[in-house]
C-alpha cells in the first residue's frame, strides 16, 4: 500500500480508522455473540459448555479481525458485521426464550 | 537424561537441515553438494527430528511436547549462531554430535 | 485477488505490530522474567539462602505448621500452611485477621525453616518476583481493570501480527539459519525472522494462552448466557473451593482436625500436598481445605478436598477427575504460566521468551530505520520519527537497566526503611524514567551504544554487589551446590557479556556507515516489493 502511503488523504485515513474500528469493535461483538450462541449448542454440563466456548473465542476473533482487513469493500464489511451481530443476538434470545 | 538425548537429536536434525542448504554446506565443507545429496540430508533431518519428537513424547505427552517446542528454539539458535560466528565448529560438530548422541543413548538405555 | 491479500496482510503486520509494540515488549519482558518468579523471590531474600533443602515428611510439616499457628494466632479467621517445594525452600505459615466492617482482612505472613521449625531471622520487605509477575498483566501503577484490557488488546494485536507475519513471510522458513550481522540493517531483518521462526510454536502458544488467562474479562458472554447470575454463578460452579464461609459465633471446643487428616492420609496416601488452609479455626464454622500438588501435570487448578473442622468428615472434593473441557482450559493456563516446569524446561521457556523480546525489539528498530531511510537527504527528522526512536531506546535499553536497578535496590536499600518493597519498585521506575528522559535528548547510534555499555557495566557489577552484601558468592554457591543462586550470577554475567558485544557491534557499525546506507536502501526496496 505504498502508493496510498504517499498520498495520505483525509479520506484514506478515515477509511483506515473505520477498518480498525470494524476489526476491533465489530470483531469483538461478533465473537462475543457467536460464543454466547455456541455455548447454548454444546450439550455438556454448563461449566464445560462455557469453558469450551471461551477457549475457541480467541481463534474466532483472530479470523474475523484478519477477514476485515482482507476484504476490500468497507461498506460490505460493516453491513455483514452489523447484520450478523443482530442475527446472532436474535437467535440467542429466541433459543433462550424457547427453552 | 532422556530429555537431553532428545535435545541432542533435535540439534542434529537442525544441523542436517542447515547442511541441506547449498550456501551453508558450501561455507562449511567448501564444495557444492549435489541435488541428490541435499535431498538425502534433508530427509535424514526429518527422520531425526521425528525421532526426537518421539523420544520426548515417550516421557509424557503434554510435558514432552512443551520440551520439544523449547528444544526446537534452542537448536535453531545454536546452529544459526555457530554458522554465523564459528563455521569451523560445524565440521567438528559433524563428529561430535553423533558420538555424544550415541553415548547418551547407550547410557540412558543401560541405566 | 491473491496479490491484494498478501499486500493487505503486509500492511496489517506492520501496523498492528507497531501500534502497541512498546507495550508488548514490556509485557513480554516482564513475562519472561516471571518464569523465574519464585527464584527471584528467593534471590531477593538473602535470609532464606542458607536454608537447607527440606528433609521432613509432609504430614510432620503440616502438623508443626498448624501447631505454630495455634500458638501464634489462635484468633485468626484463616490459617494458611504452604509446604516447601523445590522452588521455595521455606515453610510458609500465614494467618488472616478480620479488621471490622468494611475493611479488608489483614494477612500476616511468616516463614519457618522446615528442618528446625524456627522462624527465619532477617527477612527483608520485598516484592521479589511477584513484582514482575504483576507488572506482566497489571502494569503496576495503572488501574487494574484498564491495564488488563490494554494487555488483552496488545496480546490480540500480537497474535494478529504473528499470523499475518507467517502469511507474508513465506521465505522465512527457507532461510531459517540466515543471520548476517555484517550487513547493517539487513541484520535486523535477519534477527527479526530468526527470533520469530525459531520459537514460533512458543510465540503462538504463549499469546493464545495468555489471552485465555484473561478470557472471562474479555468474553463473559457464554457464562452470562447460561447462568442467571452470570459470571458469579459460573464461578460458584467452577471454583467450589473459593466459596466464602461465614464465621459462626459458637466457639469450637474440640477440633476434629486430626480425624480429618487421618481420613485424608488413609484414602489418598500418595497425594503430594501443596497447601493446607483452615477457615475459622476457632469456631464451629471451621473447615479444612487441602490442596494437592499437580507436579508436572498440565493442569492449573489444584485438586481439592474440604473437611469439616467440627466433625472431621469430608464435605466436598473438586478436580480429582477433571472433565475434558476443564483439562483444555486448565491446560492452556498451566502451559502459559509454566508452573509445571522443571529447571530444564524453565530455561527453554526463558530462551523462547527472550526470542520473543528480540523479535519485538528488532521489529521496532526496523520501523525506525525504514522511516529514516525514507527521509530525503538534508531533511531533518520529523516528530513521528523522533518519538519512535525515543520510545525504542527507552523501552529496549531502559527496561533491562531498570531491572538491574531493581536488583541493586534490593541489596542496597537499608533494611529498616519503611515500605521498603515499594521503594524497590520506585527505583525500578525512576531508572526507567531517567533512561526515557535521556533518550529524548540523545537518540542516535551513539546513544544506543552508550546504553549498551551502561547495561553491560551494571549487570557485570551485580554479582560483585551481591557478594559484598550477602554471605555467599558465585564460588561458594557452586561449592555448596546452590544451583539456583549460582545461575543468577552466571545469568547476570551473561547479560553483561551480550550487552558488551552489542555495544562493540554498534561501535564498529558506526565506522562502516556508507556500507549500511546502501543495504538499508535495498531492504526498503525489498520490503516494498
Amino acid at each position: 500500500m505504498s502508493q496510498a502511503d504517499n498520498a495520505l488523504t483525509l479520506r484514506y485515513r478515515l477509511s483506515v480508522l473505520s477498518r480498525f474500528c470494524a476489526a476491533i469493535f465489530g470483531g469483538y461483538f461478533l465473537t462475543a455473540h457467536s460464543v454466547a450462541l455456541l455455548s447454548l449448542f454444546i450439550s455438556t454440563t454448563k461449566v464445560d459448555a462455557v469453558l469450551y466456548s471461551v477457549c475457541v473465542s480467541i481463534l474466532l476473533y483472530c479470523c474475523v479481525f484478519i477477514a476485515v482487513f482482507a476484504v476490500r469493500s468497507l461498506i460490505w464489511i460493516w453491513l455483514v458485521l452489523i447484520t450478523s451481530i443482530l442475527g446472532l443476538d436474535l437467535l440467542t434470545q429466541y433459543i433462550q426464550g424457547g427453552i | 537424561m532422556i530429555y537431553s538425548l532428545a535435545t541432542l537429536l533435535c540439534i542434529s536434525a537442525f544441523y542436517a537441515f542447515a547442511m541441506a542448504k547449498t550456501a551453508h554446506y558450501k561455507s562449511v565443507f567448501g564444495t557444492r553438494p549435489s541435488q541428490r545429496r541435499s535431498q538425502h540430508i534433508n530427509n535424514f533431518g526429518w527422520i531425526i527430528i521425528l525421532l526426537s519428537f518421539g523420544v520426548n513424547l515417550s516421557q509424557a505427552i503434554g510435558y514432552g511436547s512443551l520440551m520439544f517446542c523449547g528444544q526446537l528454539a534452542l537448536s535453531v539458535v545454536l546452529i544459526a549462531m555457530c554458522l554465523t560466528y564459528q563455521p569451523s565448529w560445524m565440521r567438528s560438530l559433524l563428529y561430535l554430535l553423533p558420538i555424544s548422541t550415541l553415548l547418551l543413548a547407550v547410557i540412558s538405555l543401560v541405566f | 485477488m491473491k496479490e491484494s491479500f498478501f499486500r493487505s496482510m503486509t500492511w496489517l503486520h506492520t501496523w498492528v505490530g507497531l501500534l502497541l509494540c512498546w507495550l508488548l515488549f514490556l509485557i513480554f519482558f516482564a513475562g519472561t522474567i516471571s518464569f523465574f518468579r519464585h527464584e527471584i523471590s528467593l534471590w531477593n531474600q538473602p535470609a532464606v539462602h542458607s536454608i537447607a533443602h527440606n528433609k521432613q515428611q509432609q504430614h510432620t510439616l503440616i502438623e508443626s505448621g498448624l501447631g505454630y499457628l495455634r500458638e501464634a494466632a489462635p484468633e485468626a479467621n484463616r490459617w494458611w500452611v504452604g509446604l516447601p517445594s523445590e522452588r521455595q525452600p521455606e515453610l510458609q505459615v500465614s494467618h488472616r485477621h478480620a479488621q471490622g466492617e468494611g475493611k479488608r482482612d489483614k494477612w500476616v505472613d511468616e516463614r519457618l525453616d522446615p528442618n528446625t521449625l524456627s522462624q527465619i531471622d532477617g527477612l527483608v520487605d520485598t516484592k521479589g518476583g511477584n513484582f514482575f509477575y504483576r507488572l506482566h498483566f497489571d502494569l503496576h501503577y495503572m488501574d487494574r481493570k484498564l491495564a488488563r484490557w490494554l494487555v488483552c488488546f496488545a496480546s490480540l494485536f500480537m497474535l494478529i501480527a504473528l499470523i499475518s507475519g507467517v502469511v507474508i513471510h513465506k521465505r522465512i522458513f527457507k532461510d531459517l539459519f540466515q543471520f548476517r550481522p555484517q550487513k547493517g540493517v539487513r541484520a535486523w531483518l535477519d534477527a527479526h525472522n530468526l527470533s520469530s521462526v525459531l520459537a514460533l510454536p512458543f510465540h503462538l502458544m504463549i499469546t493464545y494462552t495468555g489471552l485465555v488467562t484473561l478470557i472471562f474479562m474479555l468474553f463473559p458472554n457464554p457464562a452470562e448466557t447460561l447462568y442467571d447470575d452470570g459470571l458469579k454463578g459460573f464461578r460458584a460452579d467452577f471454583y467450589p473451593e473459593r466459596q466464602r464461609i461465614e464465621a459462626s459465633s459458637e466457639p469450637l471446643k474440640v477440633p476434629a482436625f486430626e480425624t480429618a487428616f487421618a481420613h485424608f492420609y488413609q484414602n489418598w496416601p500418595d497425594q503430594k500436598i501443596k497447601r493446607v488452609i483452615i477457615d475459622h479455626p476457632s469456631n464451629t464454622a471451621s473447615s479444612i481445605k487441602i490442596y494437592g500438588d499437580n507436579g508436572t501435570l498440565i493442569r492449573d487448578e489444584y485438586p481439592f478436598w474440604q473437611y469439616s473442622g467440627t466433625t472431621g468428615e469430608l464435605l466436598k472434593t473438586a478436580r480429582l477427575d477433571p472433565s475434558n473441557a476443564e483439562m483444555l482450559y486448565g491446560g492452556m493456563i498451566a502451559v502459559h504460566s509454566g508452573r509445571l516446569a522443571h529447571p530444564g524446561l524453565r530455561w527453554l521457556y526463558f530462551i523462547c521468551g527472550i526470542a520473543g523480546c528480540i523479535m519485538i525489539a528488532s521489529g521496532c528498530v526496523m520501523w525506525a530505520k525504514r522511516i529514516s531511510a525514507r527521509l530525503k537527504p538534508g531533511q531533518t527528522a520529523n516528530f513521528g520519527l523522533k518519538l519512535v526512536e525515543t520510545l525504542n531506546i527507552a523501552t529496549i535499553m531502559g527496561l533491562p537497566l531498570a531491572t538491574a536497578g531493581f536488583f541493586y535496590a534490593n541489596r542496597l536499600l537499608p533494611e529498616t526503611l519503611t515500605a521498603r518493597a515499594d521503594k524497590e519498585v520506585l527505583v525500578f521506575f525512576i531508572i526507567w524514567l531517567v533512561t526515557a528522559l535521556i533518550s529524548v535528548l540523545f537518540r542516535g547510534k551513539r546513544a544506543w551504544q552508550q546504553f549498551a555499555y551502561a547495561n553491560a557495566l551494571v549487570w557485570l557489577l551485580l554479582p560483585i554487589c551481591n557478594a559484598l552484601t550477602t554471605d555467599g558468592n558465585l564460588v561458594t554457591y557452586i561449592q555448596d551446590s546452590k544451583w539456583v543462586l549460582a545461575s543468577f550470577d552466571i545469568a547476570f554475567l551473561a547479560t553483561a557479556l551480550v550487552f558488551y558485544f552489542q555495544g562493540n557491534k554498534l561501535a564498529s557499525q558506526a565506522h562502516s556507515k556508507v556500507h549500511s546506507k546502501r543495504s538499508r536502501k535495498r531492504v526498503v526496496a525489498e520490503q516494498e516489493a
